[in-house]
């Protein structure tokens, strides 16, 4: 039944990424800007600067920037179903190069990010709902606040300030890979994890405490309870595993946003994942790049909510015959 | 002190050598004599130590203690590609041109032209050809040695427009044909008379050499940068990430100190005063002032920073065919309206200098200008009296500016034309959206910026031309006038300093008289900085940190311990 279940979600989002791959198109035509420009080096410029018209006209040709959307797109999305995201037009590298060659410091950028948020929020979160109203949720519940309230920017700088400046520990700049140097690869994580993981604690918090709260008021704690199971059980057996169903939504959407949404931590630690390439390739103008990188996010997100679906199955088996 | 004493040596050179190009092209590239009055120095130069750094000679005998090291540059922008002929940036070409790549020539700090690997160049009488003497014994990072036919290959490379250079736009329309004289001679046949060729060409966007077949034709993107001659050799390109170079032993100029420079991107300006802190970088650009004014407060220590003093002026450009300012008079009245001192305070710290035009303050074309132009201050009555007299019944004035930088100053010329009755829609665009709106006069009025050409009326023959407005083309104004062409043009066959000055004043003063543009300043919101324990950094107050011999920039550089 889990496999009938994991195909039909499977299947339901082709419809879903052939309509992203119109909007993904779609949108970056839109960008302003001039793409035989940025091919010509004047991406983000001053367009005051000298330019050959021949050349300019010459590059308009060559390009095909003058054929018919629809025919733009079909080339587009015949190479990409094919794995061909087509080529940076600045950096004169396969889009599909450049995005795989950050994926790693993304995903362990991601990854550390979730498991020290999650080592903060799910014991807090679980606590400030058992000792509800005492000092853990009330600290429980500063954490979150401050998570939530407190722009990641400054958090960052902060950070960069205490332990990169003044107590010099550890590096505010750049990325070391794993396989190269383990030690320098945690350093260089360290801050821009802590930042990251803290915010998702902070959302993580608010959905463990209150889920836990509702599972706690169920009958079949209650149930639990009167076969007289110990706390313990009851609540990391039980409440904590039913709990678990709003958390892994909340998972699924964060774990897509850490992939593409930490812009401004990856550039304030020159931190070289695909937020940054983003950033930077919408600057430059560098339109194959922009529309490899938004797809390839699309995708993402795709999947983890696809996964999320999986594991929704397998935490609650109704799920899948509805 | 030695900033104060580097920008009044640039104020007094500034734009005579430039000038003098053909007289000192004849002598090989000698500096002219400085005359121009500088004007007073502004406090705010005096920040720091080692806005030239060690002007020492080159000294080979302490090579050996010296050498070593590895430095980690914070570039505020990225490399977007090691090929020679495609730069985006100026952070692209001074990294580019600071390392592996060089021109023939290169115009110095001073506005004077010096040579790099062209040791003499020599016009005709009419200057319609211009003969180059290469240096000698000049080795390409893969052991070939540079001669005449490289450089042929490489202006001929660029002058095929299949090839999309950069420089195509610049050196197509002058010559006619390039051939080599001998193995080291080359000669360049112009389209008439071109006294500013070797100035256009000193620009490494424009020309740098490269050895003769090392782009196939038609090829615009390259994973690794080809051959250079420069002070370090191409190794690694990372796009979005960083580049990297290596020492060149053979250099000509003898060996660099250095070992190994990694330019690091860093686009947060806080990120990189951070990590100059932490020394985990040893160089930077484009510090904030903030940030250098704590450095001078004291209050960062082991630092030295330094402003680049002409890394850019701003000027507001009227478009000349929208309804409103195809009027002369609300042309005048705005131009009365704005008081570009206390932009200069509301959108830079009040950190920079009032000019007229796109000329370095007390410099010889700054006092030729003060006699034709007088600067029309801000007069909020005069503006308000035009306005009056004139049609304009509040129709709405369309005030683009890009994000960023363009903001406090589309706010605060905004602020100052509502003020004397413009009925002004400030438009805060995305730079693309900006761009767009320009190129194609979808706009009234709006801010610009530019940088340090050498001559100005080489950025007038880009800006005002009538032949510049069209799309993607430079004239934004888009004011055509045929008698300013044709000054421009005569302009170019006149080689004495004198009657140069003088053509430039009929220039200035048809652009002054049309009241098309009025400009604010330089503006200092760029400042290098550098760990104390770095020596030798050298920069010419433009922004870029070049140049091997002539200026020094990285190649003297060396930590000291």
């Amino acid at each position: 039944m889990l496999i009938r279940y994991s195909a039909r979600r499977l299947l339901e989002t082709i419809p879903t990424l052939f309509i992203i791959s119109m909007i993904v198109f779609s949108l970056v035509l839109l960008i302003p800007g001039d793409r035989v420009l940025v091919m010509l080096g004047y991406s983000g410029g001053d367009i005051a600067d000298v330019i050959s018209p021949e050349v300019y006209e010459r590059m308009r040709i060559r390009l095909g920037v003058d054929d018919p959307i629809p025919l733009q797109y079909g080339r587009w999305l015949s190479r990409a179903l094919q794995g061909d995201l087509g080529t940076s037009a600045l950096h004169a590298i396969p889009v599909l190069d450049i995005i795989l060659a950050r994926l790693p410091a993304t995903i362990y950028l991601a990854l550390s990010s979730i498991i020290l948020g999650a080592v903060i929020a799910i014991p807090l979160g679980v606590a400030a709902a058992v000792r509800q109203d005492t000092w853990v949720d009330k600290v429980a519940n500063g954490v979150v606040l401050f998570g939530l309230v407190t722009p990641g920017f400054w958090v960052a700088l902060m950070l960069v300030l205490l332990f990169g400046v003044y107590l010099g520990w550890l590096p505010t700049i750049g990325y070391a890979a794993p396989q190269d140097d383990f030690p320098e690869f945690a350093r260089h994580l360290a801050l821009p994890s802590i930042v990251l993981g803290l915010d998702f604690a902070a959302n993580v918090i608010r959905f463990i405490r209150t889920d836990f709260l509702e599972q706690m008021r169920e009958d079949y704690v209650r149930t639990a309870r009167a076969k007289g199971l110990s706390e313990r059980i009851v609540i990391w057996k039980h409440i904590f595993k039913n709990s678990m169903l709003a958390t892994v939504t909340v998972l699924g959407f964060d774990i897509s946003r850490l992939m593409g949404g930490s812009t401004v931590i990856e550039s304030l630690f020159a931190y070289p994942g695909i937020s940054f390439l983003l950033i930077q390739s919408i600057f430059n103008r560098d339109f194959a790049t922009v529309q490899g990188v938004v797809l390839f996010l699309a995708l993402m997100v795709i999947f983890m909510n696809y996964l999320a679906d999986i594991l929704y199955a397998l935490l609650n088996p109704r799920i899948r015959y509805e | 002190m030695r900033s104060s004493a580097t920008w009044v040596r640039f104020l007094t050179g500034a734009g005579i050598g430039a000038v003098l190009l053909a007289v000192a092209a004849a002598c090989g590239g000698e500096d002219p004599t400085p005359t121009a009055t500088p004007t007073p120095t502004p406090e705010f130069f005096d920040i720091g130590d080692g806005q030239v750094g060690d002007t020492a000679a080159f000294e080979t005998e302490k090579w050996e203690e010296r050498q070593g090291g590895t430095l980690i540059f914070g570039s505020a922008k990225e490399v977007t590609s090691p090929h020679p002929y495609t730069t985006t940036s100026s952070v692209d070409g001074h990294t580019k041109e600071s390392t592996w790549l060089e021109p023939l020539l290169q115009l110095g700090g001073d506005g004077s032209l010096h040579p790099v690997l062209a040791t003499s160049w020599v016009p005709n009488d009419d200057l319609s050809v211009w003969t180059f003497h290469l240096r000698e014994g000049v080795l390409f990072h893969n052991g070939g040695e540079m001669t005449s036919a490289d450089v042929v290959w490489s202006v001929n490379y660029i002058r095929d427009a299949n090839n999309a250079a950069r420089g195509h736009g610049d050196i197509a329309p002058l010559v006619r044909s390039v051939e080599a004289v001998d193995r080291y001679t080359v000669r360049f046949n112009m389209i008439g008379s071109q006294p500013s060729f070797p100035v256009i060409i000193s620009d490494i966007s424009v020309l740098s050499i490269i050895p003769a077949g090392s782009l196939e034709p038609g090829e615009i993107q390259v994973r690794v940068g080809p051959p250079g001659t420069g002070p370090f050799k191409f190794d690694e390109w990372v796009p979005a990430s960083k580049t990297v170079v290596t020492r060149f032993d053979d250099y000509w100029g003898g060996k660099p100190y250095l070992e190994k420079i990694v330019f690091q991107l860093i686009a947060s300006a806080t990120g990189r005063g951070n990590a100059l802190r932490t020394r985990e970088i040893q160089l930077t650009e484009r510090l904030t002032p903030i940030f250098a004014g704590r450095v001078e407060s004291g209050e960062i220590g082991a630092i030295e920073v330094s402003p680049a003093t002409l890394s850019g002026y701003r000027r507001v450009e009227f478009n000349v065919e929208s309804p409103i300012f195809q009027d002369r008079d609300l042309r005048l009245a705005a131009i009365y309206a704005m008081d570009m001192g206390k932009l200069l305070d509301e959108a830079f710290f009040g950190l920079g200098v009032l000019i007229d035009a796109p000329v370095p303050p007390g410099s010889v074309w700054d006092e030729a200008l003060k006699e034709c132009c007088p600067r029309r201050a801000g007069d909020p009555d005069k503006a308000k009296a035009l306005l009056a007299a004139s049609s304009y019944g509040g129709e709405r004035v369309r005030l683009i500016v890009s994000r960023g930088q363009g903001e406090p100053i589309g706010e605060s010329l905004s602020r100052q034309l509502r003020d004397v009755g413009f009925n002004v829609e400030l438009q805060v665009l995305e730079s693309g959206v900006y761009d767009d709106k320009q190129s194609t006069g979808d706009f009234d009025v709006t801010p610009h910026g530019g940088s340090w050409g050498g001559d100005p009326v080489i950025d007038a023959a880009s800006r005002w031309r009538c032949e510049r407005t069209e799309r993607h083309y430079s004239n934004q104004s888009r004011h055509c006038s045929a008698e300013l062409d044709a000054l421009i043009d005569a302009y170019f066959g006149i080689t004495d300093l004198d009657e140069k000055l003088a053509q430039y004043k009929k220039i200035a003063t048809i652009i002054y008289d049309a009241a098309i543009v009025k400009h604010m300043g330089w503006n200092f919101t760029r400042f290098f900085g550098w760990n104390d324990n770095l020596k030798g950094f050298e920069h010419r107050g433009e922004g870029g940190y070049t140049r091997g011999p002539v200026g020094g920039g990285l190649w003297r550089v060396y930590f000291e311990d």
